[in-house]
């Protein structure tokens, strides 16, 4: 743990002087993370890739506010957030989903698990429509809500450390938690009463 | 039921697939939900919400996605650096995105306290302008709070009554001819027109632009009522017109309210 956090230091120093190559390390480590948290947020690639850009020129930016009391990760899934709210406050971030994207490159055909060159076409449009609704779901709530549900649920981050990212209570946390799951068993109800989801309870 | 709330918390971690509750509170919520029925029902349904939005799918991007991503953002990087440079003195103009920066709840104290301090500033400047002899714009502000002569003020309070009568007068609506509506006898007239033409020479020389522009279509109207023969339904009319058109009441109100303000200072 402690050399972990040797390195970090080590390479936020380097990158604070100049050294682009530290900075480049610093990126590679934490781009796919960064992406896909950013991919939940947005739930659009070509937004996701506009958000995690922005958060690594802010970290840049910002390289001499870090002051190794968190992991680099902690402090740009902060940024992350920051960035992610303050967008949605200035309404200029569109979450266009199937929009076609700006840069070619961007595209690049993102493979999906279940694509119906690799499996059986029925079930790919079954899961597409699934992935619909879960997209729809996602967008009933509140950038907080949805914030709450993806760090919490999705990454597993405890309510205390998700209250501290977000500055608020571990209560606060927990009431927006519950506020986030109520919206969506109202989106996704019809699932929970037509569809077999083939889940076993275990208590 | 204070139980059954405290257990209700527990549940979505109970369901997290990356094993974010203790043992020992995981244990305290299966054996509530052998004997609650309620929770055991919600506990279902969150499972089944839960099951679906764990069905959740996100890209698997290629080789070359993550590749060109890096690319992408050096460039990003460097045309961000450049506009640092270029931006850096006009940097009060990023002021929002600079407060965006920083914590939700940092953010609402400091939007207040930027406000305040920007009001701070310009009551500062604004002190400080005044307190500047000679200044153009002071002067103007001055010139426009001057006080009326109190001649011209005379002079407004005995023309105001008699426009009053005029504007308000209706013998379509009360049935009595112009003549029982308006009892100005016309040597009264004629002596407040008198008076007009002196104060307005005096009022030339003082260059206060809008009593002159005031006198002189208080003079017009006087004139037309000096040289109507017999207080005419016509001239009524042509008179309403013109102190309705030329908002004559309202000006002589407002310069006469400056006037008492500016005694007041």
């Amino acid at each position: 743990m402690e050399l972990l956090q040797n390195y970090e230091l080590r390479l936020i120093k380097q990158a604070n002087q100049g050294d682009r190559n530290a900075f480049r390390e610093i990126v590679e480590d934490n781009k796919k993370k960064i992406f896909y948290l950013a991919f939940d947020f947005t739930g659009s690639i070509q937004d996701a890739e506009d958000l995690s850009q922005d958060v690594f020129i802010k970290a840049f930016r910002s390289l001499h506010t870090f002051k190794g009391e968190a992991s680099i990760s902690t402090w740009l899934y902060r940024i992350t957030l920051n960035t992610f709210l303050a967008l949605k406050r200035k309404k200029s971030f569109e979450i266009e989903k199937n929009q076609a994207p700006l840069d070619e490159s961007v595209s690049a055909d993102p493979v999906f698990p279940g694509n119906p060159s690799t499996g059986n076409p029925e079930t790919y449009a079954e899961s597409r429509q699934m992935q619909m609704h879960i997209q729809q779901a996602l967008d009933t709530l509140s950038p907080r809500e949805r914030s709450v549900f993806v760090m919490r649920h999705y990454r597993g981050m405890p309510g205390k450390t998700v209250g501290e990212l977000l500055n608020i209570s571990e209560g606060t946390v927990k009431s927006l938690l519950s506020r986030a799951i109520r919206k969506m068993q109202n989106a996704l109800g019809f699932y929970r009463d037509s569809l077999d989801l083939g889940m076993e309870v275990q208590q | 039921m204070r139980k059954c709330k405290k257990i209700k918390d527990l549940m979505p971690d109970a369901l997290n697939d990356n094993n974010v509750l203790p043992q020992a509170e995981l244990r305290k919520l299966r054996e509530h939900l052998k004997d609650c029925q309620r929770c055991s029902e919600e506990y279902k349904k969150l499972a089944a919400l839960l099951a679906v939005m764990n069905k959740r799918q996100r890209p698997q991007m290629s080789d070359a996605f993550w590749e060109n991503y890096s690319l992408r953002l050096e460039e990003k990087l460097d045309a961000a650096e450049e506009v640092k440079e270029q931006k850096s003195p006009a940097k009060i103009f990023n002021l929002i995105d600079w407060l965006d920066g920083f914590d939700f709840k940092i953010r609402w104290v400091l939007y207040p306290l930027t406000a305040a301090a920007i009001l701070v500033v310009g009551i500062a400047i604004g002190l400080y302008l005044s307190h500047q002899p000679g200044k153009d714009i002071m002067n103007t502000a001055v010139s426009s709070l001057r006080r009326l002569s109190p001649a011209v003020a005379e002079h407004f309070d005995n023309v105001l009554p008699l426009l009053l009568d005029y504007s308000n007068s209706s013998p379509q609506q009360t049935g009595n001819s112009p003549e029982e509506n308006i009892l100005v006898e016309k040597s009264t007239v004629k002596k407040l027109l008198l008076e007009n033409q002196l104060l307005k020479r005096v009022m030339t020389k003082n260059n206060n632009i809008s009593v002159n522009e005031l006198m002189n279509e208080l003079e017009l109207i006087l004139l037309e009522l000096s040289n109507d023969s017999g207080d005419s339904e016509e001239t009524r009319r042509a008179v309403q017109r013109f102190i309705k058109e030329n908002n004559v009441l309202f000006k002589m109100k407002t310069l006469e309210k400056k006037d008492k303000q500016t005694l007041a200072i």
